[in-house]
C-alpha cells in the first residue's frame, strides 16, 4: 500500500557578506514510519539566496537536491544518487524551488542510501543542497552546503497490556499500560474493538493510557485489542485480548425523567428574564437621553 | 434596621471631626466580579426518595461566578444602580447503570461523565446607602440588591452529547455590606481613579435568597440554592 510522508526541505541563503552564500536545510515532517521506507513520496520546498561572486557564469549554475546518505554532506557521494530537482539561479538571485517532492522505494533506499528496510534501528537519511555548476560541485569558498535529515523509523514499541475494560453506553472504557522491551517506545496507543474478528470501532490515537471506545450496541459482547505507535506510527503486536459489554447508562437528564422529574426544557415559563433585559435596557436609555 | 447602625459605627471610627467635602461628581455606574456558593435545589421536587442529582453529579457544593455591569440612575441620598449580570456554573459527575447486565449493576456508577452547565444571568436593581463614603470618608457601605433571574442550562450525558437545554426564571434579592479599600491607602486610589478612571473600590460580602423556579410553575425544576440564603462576596468598582 502506498503510504505518503510530508516532507518540506528548506533553504535559506542568508547574505551574511555581499560575497557570500551561506545555506540551511530542515525538514518539518522529521520522521517517516518502516512502511514507507520502502515506497513513500516526500514533498519539498526549497528557498535560496545567491551571493554575487565574479567567477562563475551564473547561466549554468543551479541548486540541486543532490545526494542522500546515511552521513553528512562532507563524504564521497553515493554513485546512483538523488537528483531531485533543479534551477538556473543569477548573481543575488532570492526565491523558492516550487513544491515538488521525490519518491524512492526500498531498492533506493539500498541502494542509494545505503540501507534496508529490513533493520530494526532507527536510520536517518541525510538529503544535501548543493550549489552545483554543470555537473560539477561549486566547492569555491564562500558556498556552504545545505542538509537535512529524515528519520526511517524501523523499530516497533513492545506490545501492552489491557488492565481493564469498563461497560459504557453504546461505549466501552479501555484501560491499559504500556509494554517493556521493543525496539521503539510507545508514544501513542489505539484500541479497537472488534466482533467475530472484525473491527466494529476504535478510538483515536492517544498519549493517554486510557480510551472510550463508541460506536458500539448495548449489550453486546466486544474482544478489545490495543496497539501501541511509535512516534514514526510504527505499530506495536496487538496487545491480548480481553471482552467486555456495552450497558445502558443514566446520566442525570435521563435518570432526573426516570424518577419522574417534571422539567421539560425549553425557555422556561413567562419569558420574566428576557422582558425584564427589555425593560433595563429602556431604562438606561432614557437615563442617557436625560439632559 | 441595620444601616443606620453600621453607619454609626463606621462614623466613630474616623478620627476628628471630619468637616463635608464638596459635593462629589455623579457616579456613572460600577462593574462587580462576585463569588458565592451554589448547588442547585433540584431533586427537593421529589417526595419518593429520588434524588438524580445527588445520585449522579453528587452532594458537594459548588462555586459560581457572576460579573455585572450597572448603570447609577440615581445618586443622591445613596445611590441606585440598574445592571445585568452573567455567570457560570458547572457540576460534574457519572451517570449510573441503567440496567444489572455484563457483569455491572443497575445503579451503580459508570465511568460516563454527566454534568450539568449553568449561565446564570439576571437583571438587577441596588440601592446603595454610600451618600457618606465621599461627603464624611465612611469606609462600609450596606446595600440591597433586587434582581430578576434567567438561569440557562444544558445537560451533557454519555460521550458529550447534549440531552437537554433550557432556561429556568426565577427573582433573588440579597443584602451586603461593602468595605471602601481605597480607605486603607488613599494615594493609590488616587491613581487608579486618575489612571482607570475608577472611582471607589470595594469588597464587599452578601447573602442571596434566590427562587429560581419558573415562578412556582409545576412544570419547572428549582435551580434555586439548596441554602435558603447563599454567602458569597467580591469586588466592585465604581466609576
Amino acid at each position: 500500500m502506498l503510504r505518503r510522508a510530508a516532507l518540506l526541505v528548506s533553504l535559506a541563503l542568508p547574505c551574511a557578506a555581499a560575497a557570500q552564500t551561506t545555506a540551511s536545510m530542515s525538514f518539518s515532517t522529521s520522521t517517516i514510519d518502516k512502511d514507507q521506507c520502502g515506497n513513500a513520496s516526500v514533498p519539498f520546498a526549497v528557498n535560496f539566496t545567491v551571493g554575487t561572486p565574479a567567477s562563475f557564469d551564473f547561466s549554468t549554475v543551479t541548486f540541486q537536491v543532490r545526494e542522500a546518505k546515511t552521513s553528512d554532506c562532507s563524504g564521497t557521494e553515493n554513485s546512483d544518487y538523488f537528483v531531485l530537482t533543479g534551477t538556473p539561479v543569477t548573481s543575488g538571485a532570492t526565491g523558492t524551488y516550487p513544491p515538488a517532492s521525490v519518491s524512492f522505494t526500498a531498492n533506493d533506499v539500498t541502494n542509494k542510501v545505503g540501507l534496508t528496510c529490513n533493520e530494526t534501528a532507527d536510520q536517518t537519511i541525510t538529503f544535501c543542497v548543493k550549489l552545483m555548476n554543470g555537473g560539477t560541485e561549486i566547492t569555491t569558498s564562500g558556498y556552504t552546503q545545505a542538509s537535512g535529515t529524515v528519520t526511517v523509523q524501523l523499530g516497533v514499541p513492545p506490545k501492552p497490556t489491557i488492565t481493564s475494560i469498563q461497560a459504557g453506553d453504546k461505549a466501552l472504557f479501555v484501560y491499559w499500560q504500556a509494554g517493556t522491551g521493543g525496539t521503539a517506545s510507545s508514544e501513542k496507543f489505539s484500541a479497537t474493538a472488534k466482533l467475530n474478528g472484525n473491527a466494529v470501532s476504535a478510538c483515536p490515537r492517544t498519549s493517554a493510557t486510557n480510551c472510550r471506545i463508541d460506536g458500539l450496541q448495548n449489550g453486546v459482547t466486544y474482544t478489545v485489542t490495543v496497539t501501541a505507535y511509535s512516534s514514526g506510527g510504527n505499530p506495536s503486536p496487538e496487545s491480548d485480548p480481553m471482552s467486555g459489554t456495552a450497558v445502558p447508562v443514566d446520566d442525570f437528564w435521563s435518570l432526573y425523567k426516570k424518577d419522574g422529574g417534571r422539567e421539560a426544557g425549553g425557555c422556561g415559563a413567562g419569558g420574566a428574564g428576557a422582558l425584564a433585559l427589555l425593560g433595563v435596557a429602556a431604562a438606561l436609555r432614557r437615563v442617557r437621553r436625560r439632559p | 434596621m441595620i444601616a443606620p447602625a453600621l453607619l454609626a459605627l463606621a462614623l466613630a471610627e474616623v478620627p476628628g471631626n471630619v468637616p463635608p467635602s464638596s459635593e462629589p461628581p455623579p457616579r456613572a455606574g460600577s462593574f462587580e466580579i462576585f463569588f458565592a456558593g451554589y448547588s442547585p435545589n433540584i431533586d427537593s421536587e421529589f417526595h419518593n426518595g429520588a434524588t438524580p442529582y445527588a445520585t449522579t453529579l453528587g452532594t458537594g457544593r459548588g462555586f459560581t461566578f457572576h460579573v455585572s455591569g450597572a448603570k447609577t440612575v440615581y445618586d443622591k441620598w445613596g445611590s441606585v444602580d440598574v445592571g445585568v449580570s452573567v455567570g457560570w456554573f458547572r457540576d460534574t459527575g457519572h451517570g449510573v447503570y441503567a440496567i444489572t447486565s455484563g457483569g455491572v449493576t443497575a445503579g451503580g456508577a459508570s465511568p460516563e461523565t454527566s454534568s450539568l452547565n449553568v449561565i446564570p444571568t439576571a437583571v438587577f436593581g441596588t440601592y446603595r446607602f454610600d451618600w457618606a463614603v465621599d461627603r464624611y470618608n465612611v469606609p462600609v457601605v450596606p446595600y440591597t440588591r433586587l434582581a430578576l433571574e434567567r438561569y440557562n442550562w444544558w445537560v451533557i450525558g454519555s460521550g458529550g452529547k447534549t440531552m437537554q437545554t433550557g432556561a429556568t426564571n426565577g427573582w433573588s434579592v440579597g443584602f451586603g455590606l461593602a468595605l471602601l479599600l481605597d480607605w486603607f491607602d488613599r494615594s493609590l486610589s488616587r491613581e487608579l481613579q486618575r489612571d482607570t478612571g475608577v472611582r471607589h473600590t470595594y469588597a464587599f460580602v452578601e447573602t442571596v435568597h434566590a427562587s429560581v423556579n419558573d415562578f412556582g410553575s409545576n412544570k419547572s425544576w428549582d435551580m434555586s440554592d439548596k441554602q435558603p440564603w447563599t454567602l458569597g462576596g467580591g469586588i466592585r468598582f465604581d466609576f
